[in-house]
């Protein structure tokens, strides 16, 4: 027997935005969707690390996880 | 989600899925803030330090949760048709999640179901392939160039109506309905007019829904065009 899965219509529907931040002078990456994520920080934020990949320079790092458990 | 940014980002804040604040950072530029978003992809301006950050987020973002798993037909092929299948275990895989991700892959309306989904896909593909991409349409772009040179295997045609079954989670998102994440090898079933009623309890994809077939099939003339052309 499956259990139901009907949406609640009171629930408004999700939508998809982008908002930028900054400039956008130096190269572009990708769009990425990281499974981890790091972050390289100072008085500004040095570098971000998404996966395996690098951008900008950095030299203090704080670490998380970004992806969920699946 | 908070940031601070002139000309390059001062500073950033956020609170991953697993709970962890990160935070890091100055004080200068101007503070933005989005609340209840949960982010898809990013893109980096970067130099020796980074310049600028776009984000694409859901808002607003409800997690699904897992019901149960079943089964579900991901393809449907009629009677008298030629069949030419992979014959790598692993690609008949990889194509049985990419076909099923992609008869759900949505934006706007679905924008949670989309990137959840998008986020299995892109894992279970790195897992299958030892491989890492940037995002699905990446992982998309070299499913194809893999599969150019795998061996295929031709069946019949036959009178018997061809299915492609597959085990699935089941899941739930509470403002978007039910959707489905394939795993392990798809089987073909062959059924006549006559064992249609058989398929009760499998699952599939009407308009890009996850749709029990509490009955089974009886008319494949009715539900089979419907079959081919969802998520559309």
């Amino acid at each position: 027997m499956t259990p139901e899965c009907i949406a609640d219509p009171s629930l408004d529907p999700s939508r998809v935005f982008t908002a930028s931040f900054g400039t956008r002078g130096g190269k572009r990456s990708d769009p990425i969707s990281p499974s981890a994520i790091n972050i390289f920080t100072g008085r500004v934020v040095d570098s971000i690390h998404l996966d395996d990949l690098i951008f900008g320079g950095g030299w203090r790092w704080r670490q998380a996880r970004f992806s969920s458990e699946q | 989600m908070v940031v601070r940014a002139g000309a390059a980002i001062d500073q950033l804040e956020f609170e991953t899925n697993k709970g962890r604040l990160m935070k890091g950072g100055g004080g200068g530029g101007k503070r933005h803030e989005l609340t209840d978003i949960n982010i898809s992809r990013f893109t980096v301006f970067h130099g020796d330090r980074v310049n600028g950050l776009t984000v694409q987020y859901v808002k607003p973002f409800y997690p699904s949760v897992r019901l149960t798993t079943g089964d579900a037909i991901v393809e449907y092929i009629p009677p008298n048709t030629k069949l030419e299948r992979f014959e790598s275990s692993t690609i008949k895989a990889l194509e049985s999640l990419k076909s099923t991700i992609t008869k759900q892959r949505v934006s706007g309306g679905k924008a949670s179901i989309g990137v959840e989904i998008e986020k299995v896909f892109k894992l279970g593909f790195e897992a299958s392939t030892n491989r890492t991409f940037t995002n699905v349409d990446e992982a998309f772009e070299q499913f194809e160039s893999i599969i150019v040179n795998e061996t295929r295997t031709s069946f019949g045609p036959d009178e018997m109506h061809n299915f492609f079954v597959v085990s699935v989670d089941i899941w739930c998102n509470p403002a978007e309905g039910g959707y489905l994440i394939p795993f392990g090898k798809p089987q073909r079933i062959r059924l006549s007019q006559e064992q249609l009623h058989t398929l009760a309890g499998y699952w599939t994809f009407v308009g890009g829904r996850a749709v029990e077939l509490v009955s089974g099939l009886r008319s494949i003339e009715s539900f089979g065009e419907r079959l081919l052309v969802a998520g559309e």
